[in-house]
């Protein structure tokens, strides 16, 4: 039994990588308006050295759902979105950090660790709504705040880049 | 000895505790409740959130301004976009609530009034007419004016609030300072009691120390001199003990045993009164030396009487030293040889020789008590053995007559005072002899024993506490 287990173990820590990389050198072009473009060391890419990502490719990535206060909002919201290790997994991405950029010019860097401690998501909907341009949309990067003790903290606050459209992973 | 006083000293420690705490927690409490208050801070966010839109609103002007130029490269969507979810965060609730605690809601709402009135403009018309300056412009430049109001406004409310933090900072501070002060002194006021306390505690035990001495020094010599009296009374009483035992024995033996010889010696010399005359010279020497004899027999009788009577009053002390069982039996067997004129006594040594701890003239009663009941209770022909030898940590002393032994039922009585056995008839004898005899072999630590076959004789064995080798005789032997 146990060796079984073993055995499908490292079966998925083997075909793990090898899958990814399949997946991420099949990165189609987008169709749609582009909402995020990443670049940087990644693996996955669709123009240049860059991903770009419309709505059907992000899509596809698992939803996951968060609820949480926020330090500009009153009382508690719900985001539906995906984690942000899934996307970089799906871009085969390496690396130590992601420089963030919003469109309002707002650029932050945030440890790639972060996402991996935490269910750090890329919220597209708050409230049921989906988020737009011209309140914090169409991405929002969302911590668990309220999940953990350590996030309540101005040091994270900062790293919740909303109108987010490019990431750069160094 | 110090008087010590325990309410006041405990009162005083009691308070200096209480301080301390209290001090402590109002330290502690303040530096909590600075903590909370710049966590909590969030208006400092207040100014660029409101600087963020100034910056949109000035960039939506430029990127219309361009438009209108024919700039390509211009986006005055996005910027228009931007600079309405900057709005919006400042209508959020935590922004609102802040802007409408500095009387800055109506300006805001006015501002947001004016974002409406873009976005109106905006969205309902279409193509080029979207973005015309002349339509825009009233809108916005009322929006950044109220936008600068309003930051200009939270600029001056958050210095004001720095300001006031930082004072109530510093009364904090100076509290929490006075609070240390507090605590230092408190802190020094039990040190300096606990060091009070330990030197009355030191000073008390001394005291208890030196108190428990001198009683116990009291009770010893409390102890001491009754227990001397004690023992002196116990001594005089065991002595006037002996002493009246020594009386009270040797006046029953008196009256028990005197009587006979006594009796003899009256009649006899009741008869030689009356029959004075009859008597030829011959018959008066025979009853003359008959009764010397029971005069001679009275003589050891009281001889006798007293020593079994000192036994009795314990008034007989063995002075052991080590002698040799060898050199007493030779010098007896000789004293007898002399006396009596008979040779029937034969000696036999064993090797090593036996040497005892005893003492030599009770030892020389003993065994001459032996062998003189030995020549008497046995036939004139028959030898007696005497026998010495060393037997492991006892010297031992056999006397053996080749007598008519004793019966068993009266070797177990043979010891005991006044016992006469079924072949002593005839024989003159009280029965203190042997009575004796054990009683000095016991004294010395030994014991005397009789084994005694019927027809073949009897065998009185003297056993004593061994000597060693190595040791000098004592010079009195």
């Amino acid at each position: 039994m146990l060796i079984r287990h073993c055995l499908v173990l490292a079966t998925l820590l083997l075909s793990g990588p090898v899958l990814a990389q399949a997946d991420a050198a099949t990165l189609p072009a987008p169709e749609g308006a582009v909402k995020l473009v990443v670049s940087g060391q990644i693996a996955a890419t669709n123009r240049g050295a860059e991903a770009h990502l419309d709505l059907d490719l992000l899509e596809p990535l698992p939803g996951h759902e968060l609820t949480t206060s926020t330090s500009v909002t009153d009382g508690v919201n719900h985001f539906e979105g995906f984690l942000m290790r899934d996307l970089l997994e799906r871009l085969g991405a390496s690396g130590e950090t992601a420089i963030a950029l919003a469109l309002n010019d707002y650029v932050v860097e945030i440890p790639l660790q972060d996402f991996y401690d935490y269910d750090v998501i890329l919220a597209t909907h708050m409230d049921g709504q989906r988020l737009t341009r011209r309140d914090k949309g169409p991405l929002w990067i969302v911590y668990p705040r309220d999940d953990h003790a350590e996030l309540q903290d101005i040091r994270y606050d900062y790293r919740w880049v909303w109108q987010l459209h490019r990431l750069e992973i160094e | 000895m110090p008087r010590l006083r325990p309410f006041p000293a405990y009162l005083v420690s009691s308070l200096a505790i209480l301080a301390f705490s209290a001090f402590l927690a109002f330290a502690l409490v303040r530096l909590f409740q600075v903590e909370k208050d710049m966590r909590d801070n969030v208006d400092e966010n207040m100014l660029w959130v409101v600087t963020q839109a100034q910056v949109a609103s000035h960039r939506l002007d430029q990127a219309v301004s361009r438009r209108a130029m024919g700039h390509r490269g211009s986006d005055p969507e996005l910027r228009l976009d931007i600079l309405a979810s900057r709005l919006t965060l400042m209508d959020d609730g935590p922004q609102r609530r802040y802007l409408a605690s500095q009387g800055l809601e109506s300006p805001l709402d006015a501002a947001l009034d004016d974002l409406q009135a873009l976005l109106a403009t905006v969205d309902d018309n279409e193509g080029e007419s979207r973005f015309r300056p002349a339509t825009l412009m009233p809108h916005l430049d009322g929006l950044m004016d109220r936008l600068n109001r309003i930051a200009n406004a939270v600029m001056m409310a958050e210095w004001e609030s720095t300001g006031a933090r930082l004072d109530t900072y510093r009364s904090s501070l100076l509290q929490v300072i006075g609070s240390v002060i507090g605590i230092t002194l408190s802190g020094l006021a039990l040190m300096l009691l606990l060091i009070h306390a330990l030197g009355q505690r030191r000073i008390a035990q001394q005291a208890l120390t030196a108190h428990r001495d001198q009683l116990e020094g009291e009770i010893a010599r409390h102890t001491s001199r009754y227990k001397e009296t004690a023992d002196a009374l116990a001594s005089a009483l065991n002595r006037e003990r002996g002493v009246s035992e020594f009386y009270r024995s040797f006046a029953a033996m008196v009256s028990h045993q005197f009587r006979t010889p006594l009796a003899v010696i009256d009649s006899g010399l009741q008869r030689l009164l009356r029959r004075d005359r009859h008597f030829t010279a011959e018959q008066r020497s025979e009853r003359y030396q008959r009764l010397r004899e029971a005069v001679e027999q009275m003589t050891r009788l009281v001889e006798s009487s007293l020593t079994a009577a000192r036994l009795d009053g314990q008034q007989v002390e063995a002075n052991p030293t080590r002698h040799s069982l060898v050199s007493i039996v030779d010098h007896l067997c000789r004293l007898q040889e002399e006396a009596k004129g008979v040779a029937r006594l034969t000696t036999s040594h064993g090797s090593p020789e036996a040497l005892a701890w005893c003492d030599r003239a009770l030892t020389e009663q003993v065994l001459a008590n032996l062998i003189s009941n030995a020549l008497k209770y046995s036939p004139a022909d028959k030898p007696v053995c005497i026998t010495t030898a060393r037997e492991g940590d006892e010297a031992v002393c056999r006397v053996a007559d080749g007598g008519p032994g004793i019966p068993g039922d009266e070797q177990a009585r043979l010891f005991e005072r006044f016992f006469r056995g079924s072949n002593a008839a005839g024989k003159d004898g009280i029965g203190l002899g042997l009575n004796i005899a054990r009683h000095l072999a016991r004294i010395q630590q030994g014991d005397l024993e009789v084994s005694a076959t019927p027809g073949e004789g009897s065998v009185f064995t003297l056993r004593l506490p061994a000597a060693d080798q190595e040791e000098r005789p004592d010079a009195s032997s």
